[in-house]
């Protein structure tokens, strides 16, 4: 029973295409993640990797193709609008799917505890007092609940960071999309962050993760994906990609990355 | 030092004046506000016309004093279209559509200062359109835009002066009556002045205090 869940596809995109004008962003992505997978995406500048979350996040309307989370259709190009299931479901689904970007974005006039209270009150009808204590659980979590009460921008980039975390799983999200989390932190502060991801990842939560930390890829990772032009190039166990990457071009982007982290 | 005794007796009547003055812009502001939204509004709608008439609208009381606004309403429209209007309510629609046209400027310069992942932070947490705006995007909007509009309150309480030139009994006009008759112009004037400048003043304070506060308030990371 728990073999089949893992087996089937939880986060499905088929032939996705995504446009910004003239500019082909996503030419054909395909792509299935499977229930509580940790799937990390790397490559070059440019080569499509936010677009991509941005689009399963619903964040983006896509040209051509399915975009699908458990089981609903939530995205698709004009030619598959068939398929796509009703406004209420896929509203329900869109809140399901937590993201956390590269710059924090938390709500600068809300404290710590009403960034992580809004949405499930608002969306979900949670009573204040429920969501407060769910908030609280969460800051638990992410080490925070003394600063419950602050404002973010008394908190350290790591701080804000996990405040944006646990404000995503406030929602109670089945899947979670990470932006480059890590690369607008002091060196110093990537850890705490990379730490609370790992322990969700030991959680069984299914992860969508766009980093160049390729220690946490090496480590957390079942697939690692490696993304050029707007298509994937390469879909490996991290063991492979690292030793014995079958395209050059991800050799070659593998090699930079190393090179860069050995001189860290 | 005679002069500014000579006047005494009609500081009470020109002051009384300031009556209309506070009425006038009490009028405009609030027009002007519930205007500015509309056109904010209507500017950012997807139908080409709707935003390029809102856009039109705005740029020409931008660009053109409200002075003729007034004389314009006052002296031509009776011509073409047989309406007169009385000349409170001339400069009451007059400076609204200049205040209109300004706080609609406002609003707009606010909500671009709200960056882009604010939305997405809203949306993707599945916000409706209506709360992401009523939670997140207005309140901030709000801190940003006090001190400015502050600063378009206090130009509007000096505009009201124009009224003067279609004879409406605000303060300038009182005072150019009277002065008319005793000639002491330089006393008068200067007394205007200040009763101006003491009007405005609690609104200048206001608006650097706002200013001061919402650039400590938060930092937008
Ligand atoms: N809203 C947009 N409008 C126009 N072009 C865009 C937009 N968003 C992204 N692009 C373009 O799409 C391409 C892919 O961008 P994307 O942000 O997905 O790349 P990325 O792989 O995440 O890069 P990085 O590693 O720099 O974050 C880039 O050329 C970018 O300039
Ligand atoms: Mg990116």
């Amino acid at each position: 029973m728990k073999e089949d869940a893992r087996k089937k596809p939880f986060v499905s995109l088929r032939g996705v295409h995504k446009r910004f004008g003239d500019l082909l962003v996503l030419r054909g992505v395909d792509l299935q993640v499977a229930q509580g997978e940790v799937v990390v995406l790397i490559g070059r500048s440019g080569s499509g990797k936010s677009t991509l979350l941005n689009c399963v996040a619903l964040l983006e309307q896509i040209e051509a193709g399915t975009i699908e989370v458990d089981g609903a259709v939530v995205g698709a190009g004009p030619a598959d609008e068939t398929a796509l299931a009703p406004k209420t479901r896929r509203r329900e689904v869109a809140a399901e799917i937590g993201m956390v970007f590269q710059s924090f974005n938390l709500f600068p006039h809300l404290t710590v505890l009403q960034n992580i209270t809004l949405a499930p009150r608002r969306v979900r009808g949670v009573s204040s007092r429920n969501a407060e204590i769910l908030a609280l659980e969460l800051l638990d979590r992410v080490g925070l609940r003394e600063k419950a009460n602050e404002y973010p921008v008394k908190l350290s980039g790591g701080q804000q960071q996990r405040v944006a975390i646990a404000r995503a799983l406030a929602m109670n999200p089945k899947v979670m999309l990470f932006d480059e989390v890590t690369s607008a932190l002091d060196p110093e502060l990537v850890g705490e962050v990379l730490k609370v991801m790992r322990q969700l990842a030991e959680e069984g939560m299914t992860m969508l993760v766009v980093t160049h930390e390729m220690r946490f890829a090496r480590e957390v990772a079942d697939r690692v994906i490696f993304m050029d032009q707007g298509v994937i190039v390469e879909d490996s166990a991290p063991s492979r990609i690292f030793t014995n990457p079958s395209t050059d071009e991800a050799a070659r982007f593998l090699r930079v990355l190393m090179d860069a982290e050995a001189v860290e | 030092m005679d002069g500014f005794l000579k006047i005494a007796p009609d500081i009470p009547h020109i002051a009384a004046g300031a009556w209309i003055t506070l009425t006038l812009t009490a009028v405009a502001m609030t027009i002007g506000i519930v205007s500015g939204l509309v056109l904010v509004f209507v500017r950012s709608s997807r139908i080409p016309i709707l935003s390029q008439a809102a856009v039109g609208w705005i740029e020409f009381f931008l660009l053109t004093p409200p002075l003729i606004h007034i004389i314009w309403a006052y002296y031509v429209l009776p011509i073409v279209t047989g309406w007169r209007l009385d000349a409170i309510t001339v400069c009451a629609i007059a400076l609204s559509a200049s205040v209109g046209a300004h706080m609609a400027e406002v609003f707009r310069a606010g909500l671009q200062s709200i960056p882009k992942t604010q939305h997405r932070a809203a949306e993707v947490l599945g916000l409706s359109v209506i709360d992401k705006y009523r939670f997140i995007i207005l309140p901030q909007t709000l801190r940003v835009i006090l001190a400015p509009s502050t600063n378009v309150l206090v130009s509007l309480l000096k505009d009201t002066s124009l009224a003067a030139v279609i004879g409406l009994g605000e303060i300038l006009h009182r005072a150019e009556v009277a002065a008319s008759s005793n000639f002491l112009f330089l006393e008068i004037l200067t007394f205007v002045a200040v009763l101006y400048a003491a009007l405005n003043y609690p609104l200048i304070v206001l608006a650097r205090k706002l200013e001061e506060r919402s650039r400590q308030g938060f930092v937008s990371v």
